[in-house]
């Protein structure tokens, strides 16, 4: 179900009436959780035992890491994460393993690519590790124990809520259970702060509905074989415009999500923030998907030995932690080697900042911004062709076709749905430069007004034809 | 928020306003190809006073053609990527019909994209687009902007014809003629029955309500011609829609040119609306729609 149809503005609707309804108040969660499981059945009805598997792997092992026999506990967390691995990788990465492994042909090999993909089971079943994680390293602390109810049905509840809570389900943020779990509690209409969502929903869904749905229609051109005809400017301004589509989707996507759960009265992290102004590659991954990245750092990378094991280890972690993250994204090698392209950013990196110690100059910010966004945009390129031979015909085309005719009118649309997400990083500096919030509504005091106005205005005439989020395959 | 949404309803209410006044001089706001059908769709949905005699149906083959070269009343609602079936779709839907509907049959075989839900799905959404138009994809500011700037520059009476209708690009030809070929198969009969079919009953019930119907090809490579799928969708052209009871059009003789195996370059392009002028004054269909 996608956030701009209307099925799901009716089955939002539907449930916020309902949630705010007097005397409602000891139904919310379930009420929220029955939306949830219509929200994920409607897409993939075939496919929710799946997600109730995981939920119940998740609620067993929790409660029993904290209520069980002290001597199991840990064998039962490790039994825990081991299931939902299991789970990811058997469904995700079957199809991957039938492919490489098994000539066609072979009844396995047919049977493991045949799997179907469950929508958002990357995103459920980190979640469903960091409930487990959390609840294991905090299972001697008061503070969270007292959220593990000591009701299984009662837990249950809980945990199919944090699993399945709607916002969030299909494409995350990745809710980290330590700070979900403590906001469930009922909730009142009147401590609704309409300001905050009605802000993050109008910037989501202007960011995934004007531009992101429109740029997506010129971006098809960088597909075999269609960006074997264009100019190598044109495949430039390709890579630029998907650079902008992707931000624009997921962005706009988690600003969607963080908008819904402020109706029914939960925060989520935010997950972006202004990216494309990263001035180094661990600064990138510290703005880009924040969720996931902190995940990564908190639940691998730090256990795994983290930089406390000398530099080669520290090396060799930092790339394991971000090709397993790349695979995370998607089962194709592509997605392995897009990982390891920024592992190896992040150890090139590290390497030259320990014998190399660069001025604080504002001209080589600048420079270090636009080449970790040069970088950063052609990596995307494993991301939009995950056929490796077509990243390398791209690649080649990139320089082969300079006297191939340029796509004008594409170049110029992708120019201009651009400018919001420019615009936004533009925004950016300003604060930087301490024009803050105040100072700049004090300066335009009607600003804001126009700005939202603007893009409403847009989502309402201007928005692309519909389409999933990109994230929504991962 | 309050100040927000009034503002934008202001908005609104202002770029009605001027849709009003200036919306029927906004022409080619389409920004894709997608965009493109679909704005098509919706000017023969929602546009009432526009008026025509024929109709040609058919996917981005027939959209080359010269409708200026056509009598007055010719309107093109050909869709780039898909075939005659969505156009047969769309006007069965509505509850206009032309005197003459031109039917190109080279991508009969495709299957029916759902595109035409997005245009006239019989909702609400359908209601809304009908009466607000800045609902319709036509009216998008930034196409339109894309409009206003084209005529601005080129002059609002030139047309404009795209440099790849000129461009004759001898290895993407190649290649689509070789990938075309690979391909040998036809399609399963029950698919095609299935198929024709569905064309036979909307063909009869425009029949009904006073259409003439004809069927035309428009020329590709020659290789392409000859393929079994093309053979295979002219027999069932022939039995589905049976001489004299139907009228066809015969492939013309003489080869054509295309700029990438399928699409006829410009001039070509001239040369068979010519051809198609005189088949259909041969066979006096024009003199009927004139009447």
């Amino acid at each position: 179900m996608l956030y701009n149809s209307f099925e799901f503005i009716r089955l939002l609707l539907i449930t916020f009436c309902l949630y705010y309804f007097p005397g409602v108040g000891r139904w919310q969660v379930p009420l929220l959780i029955i939306a949830s499981l219509l929200f994920y059945a409607y897409g993939q009805a075939d496919l929710l035992w799946l997600l109730l598997l995981s939920v119940l792997i998740n609620i067993l092992t929790s409660y029993f890491v904290v209520f069980g026999r002290q001597s199991l506990r840990k064998t039962i967390a490790i039994c825990g994460v081991v299931g939902n691995l299991s789970i990811l990788c058997f469904y995700k990465y079957g199809p991957l393993l039938g492919e490489t492994f098994f000539p066609s042909g072979t009844a396995l090999g047919e049977w493991l690519v045949s799997l179907p993909l469950p929508i958002g089971i990357s995103f459920f079943t980190f979640q469903g590790i960091s409930l487990i994680v959390d609840t294991y390293r905090n299972r001697e602390v008061n503070e969270y124990r007292t959220l593990i109810a000591r009701s299984l049905i009662k837990h249950a509840r809980t945990v199919l809520l944090f699993k399945a809570f709607f916002p969030q389900l299909i494409a995350g943020p990745i809710v980290k259970a330590h700070f979900f779990l403590p906001q469930i509690s009922p909730k009142l209409l009147k401590d609704v702060q309409w300001e905050y969502c009605f802000r993050t929903l109008v910037l989501g869904y202007f960011l995934k509905m004007v531009v992101a749905d429109n740029l997506k229609d010129y971006t098809v051109l960088m597909t075999y074989p269609y960006f074997e005809t264009v100019s190598s400017f044109t495949l430039i301004a390709l890579l630029f415009g998907y650079s902008m589509q992707i931000f624009a989707d997921f962005a706009g996507y988690s600003l969607i999500a963080l908008g819904l759960a402020a109706l029914f009265g939960y925060r989520f992290p935010i997950n972006f923030n202004f990216p494309y102004m990263a001035t180094s590659f661990s600064d990138f991954w510290r703005r880009w998907h924040i969720s996931l990245s902190s995940f990564l750092r908190e639940y691998l990378y730090i256990p795994l030995g983290g930089n406390r094991r000398g530099p080669v280890r520290t090396y060799i972690n930092l790339l394991l932690t971000m090709v397993l993250g790349g695979l995370w994204h998607g089962a194709a090698w592509s997605y392995a080697v897009w990982g390891l392209a920024h592992g190896l950013a992040l150890a090139g990196e590290r390497l030259v900042r320990d014998y190399i110690r660069l001025p604080r100059a504002s001209w080589l910010q600048a420079v270090k911004v636009v080449l970790v966004f040069g970088y950063v945009t052609f990596a995307w390129l494993l991301f939009r062709l995950p056929d490796f031979d077509h990243v390398l015909a791209y690649g080649r085309s990139l320089f082969m076709n300079s006297r191939k005719p340029h796509e004008v009118l594409s170049v110029g649309f992708i120019a201009v749905y651009s400018i919001p997400v420019l615009a936004y990083h533009w925004f950016y500096l300003l604060r930087k430069q301490g024009a803050n919030q105040q100072a700049l509504s004090a300066q335009w005091p009607h600003l804001d007004v126009a700005i939202n106005s603007f893009m409403l205005f847009m989502i309402i005439t201007n928005s692309g034809s519909s389409s999933t989020f990109i994230y929504f395959q991962f | 928020m309050r100040k927000t949404l009034l503002v934008t309803f202001l908005l609104l209410v202002v770029y009605s306003s001027w849709i009003h006044k200036f919306g029927h001089t906004i022409s080619r706001s389409a920004q894709t190809i997608e965009q493109r059908n679909i704005v098509k769709a919706e000017e023969f949905l929602y546009e009432s006073k526009q008026n025509f005699d024929t109709l040609i149906l058919g996917s981005s083959l027939s959209s080359r053609l010269l409708l200026d070269s056509l009598p007055n009343g010719c309107r093109d609602l050909s869709f780039g990527g898909l075939s005659a079936r969505e156009g047969l779709q769309l006007i069965t839907m509505s509850d206009r019909t032309p005197k003459l509907i031109l039917i190109e049959i080279n991508t009969l075989s495709l299957p029916k994209s759902d595109f035409l839900s997005n245009v006239a799905d019989g909702s609400y959404w359908q209601t809304a687009k009908k009466y607000l138009p800045f609902f319709r994809q036509k009216y998008q500011p930034v196409g339109v902007l894309k409009a206003l700037v084209r005529d601005w520059h080129y002059g609002k009476t030139r047309t404009i014809i795209p440099e790849t209708a000129f461009r004759v690009d001898s290895a993407v030809r190649q290649r689509t003629i070789y990938e075309f070929t690979s391909h040998q198969q036809t399609q399963a009969d029950s698919e095609f029955r299935c198929i024709f079919g569905e064309i036979k009953n909307q063909v009869n019930l425009l029949r009904q309500r006073g259409a003439s119907v004809v069927f035309f090809e428009v020329p590709t490579e020659a290789e392409l011609q000859t393929l079994p799928v093309a053979r295979q969708i002219r027999r069932y052209i022939c039995e589905y829609f049976p001489e004299p009871a139907y009228t066809h059009i015969k492939l013309p003789q003489e080869p054509y040119v295309t700029t990438d195996g399928i699409h006829l370059t410009y001039r070509d392009s001239g040369r068979f609306t010519a051809y198609l002028k005189q088949q259909l004054e041969g066979s006096m269909m024009l003199a009927n729609t004139n009447r």
